[in-house]
């Protein structure tokens, strides 16, 4: 079986999911204590994902139940009797077909309820899209976490935290940050060839370098597997007040390369005072 | 104070027809780039005055790369749905992504004066 394109992954906080073809996600909120991400098929509402951290594990059965009572129940009928079942590491409830169902699974090493709610429920079987995507589920504790969204992708060392997301239609931007005021910043542009066309990649990045205040130490063209890519180092002025006082800069270095088969351009940058730990770029995006 | 009701829901826009303005004069066609001429309108409420002030009475555009794509892919008849999956397809994106990009082509085109959003049921309603 062929692995899914990238851009149907779907990776935050420590858990991934790999959208069915077609469907995607048009509305987020991503705190990490409660947050959510809405996702659609064209127009038609798929499925809600929502994401709780809570102290301890919560009876999920009996949350299972309260979410469809509360969701379906009338003024004169409080409760629903629901089929409550378990699916995997999910336990699954609906009533009737076409009503909403939800699906709820608990990430026991991030103390983090996962919560789907999906709009109709039209059986069991494995053609049922709903079925692939809670498969797919996967949330194991790693010294690493991928991240992906709108098809930006990088793989971080855990200490590295979301700190903004820029989403506009062709162009994604996804900045972390550690501790130590390391930045990564992962971008992902759509329409590649017809960019391509105006300028090459090294011109784009020299575009961005200036419009961002960076300045370039070292530009170098090179091939990523088959892909055309360019490589950087550069520095810029550094973002605590003393550094911007004294003028310090901050070294930095990226690397952005043309995903033909995909035809969108991709790029991960990082920046931070000298001296700190650094993430390989190479293999933060493989 | 409720909501201003939308014009149209996004499923209302899919089934819209992006027409060719066609008083558009085309002065220049290349594979590579197009020119265009437009008469200008000014607003009623300024009168004799833009002639008087010998303000332009034509605006010429030059459309390449994928301003151009689109304008060549508006024929009157494919609705914005149509024109959505189209361009989704050929630049690899997902349907929405491609949706927003796509409007926002077609609203600089508007804007220029070129390209109108038309609902062809109300013609055929009479």
């Amino acid at each position: 079986m062929s692995a899914p394109p990238s851009a149907s992954l779907l990776a935050w906080h420590g858990f991934a999911f790999h959208l069915p073809p077609g469907w995607e996600v048009t509305a987020y909120r991503l705190n990490p204590k409660r947050g959510e991400f809405r996702i659609h098929e064209r127009l038609v509402d798929r499925a809600h994902l929502t994401w709780v951290q809570m102290a301890g594990r919560p009876d999920i059965e009996g949350l299972s139940r309260e979410i469809v009572d509360r969701q379906l129940g009338t003024p004169g009928k409080e409760t629903v009797a629901a089929t409550v079942r378990r699916h995997g590491r999910w336990t699954i409830s609906h009533v009737v077909r076409g009503q909403p169902f939800q699906a709820l699974a608990w990430i026991e090493h991030d103390k983090r309820l996962l919560h789907w709610d999906f709009p109709a429920w039209a059986g069991e079987g494995a053609g049922q899209p709903w079925q692939a995507l809670l498969d797919s589920l996967t949330a194991e504790p790693a010294d690493e976490l991928r991240w992906a969204l709108f098809g930006a992708e990088v793989l971080l060392p855990r200490r590295f935290k979301p700190i903004e997301v820029e989403a506009q239609p062709g162009a994604v931007r996804i900045e972390f940050g550690d501790t130590a005021g390391v930045q990564v910043i992962v971008r992902r542009l759509g329409m590649a060839r017809r960019l391509l066309d105006e300028r090459p990649l090294a011109s784009w990045v020299r575009r961005h370098a200036f419009a961002d205040r960076l300045r370039l130490e070292q530009v170098q063209d090179i091939l990523r597997g088959a892909d055309p890519a360019v490589r950087t180092a550069f520095t810029v002025i550094g973002e605590r007040t003393l550094d911007r006082v004294i003028w310090r800069r901050w070294p930095g270095e990226s690397l952005w390369w043309h995903e033909t088969a995909a035809n969108r351009i991709r790029a991960i940058e990082q920046v931070g005072p000298s001296g700190t730990p650094r993430v390989d770029l190479n293999h933060a995006c493989p | 104070m409720p909501a201003p009701k939308p014009i149209a829901t996004p499923l209302e826009q899919l089934a819209l027809v992006p027409l060719r303005n066609a008083k558009v004069r085309v002065l220049e066609d290349t594979p590579g780039r197009v020119r265009l001429e437009v008469d200008a309108v000014y607003p009623r409420w300024l009168g004799p005055l833009p002639r008087l002030l010998k303000a332009r009475a034509e605006h010429r555009y030059t459309l390449d790369g994928t301003a151009l794509l689109v304008w060549r892919q508006v024929d009157d008849r494919r609705s914005l749905g149509e024109l959505c999956d189209w361009f989704a397809a050929d630049q690899q994106l997902p349907f929405n992504e491609a949706r927003l990009l796509l409007l926002a082509f077609l609203r600089s085109l508007s804007i220029k004066g070129l390209v109108v959003l038309g609902d062809r049921t109300l013609v055929a309603d009479g």
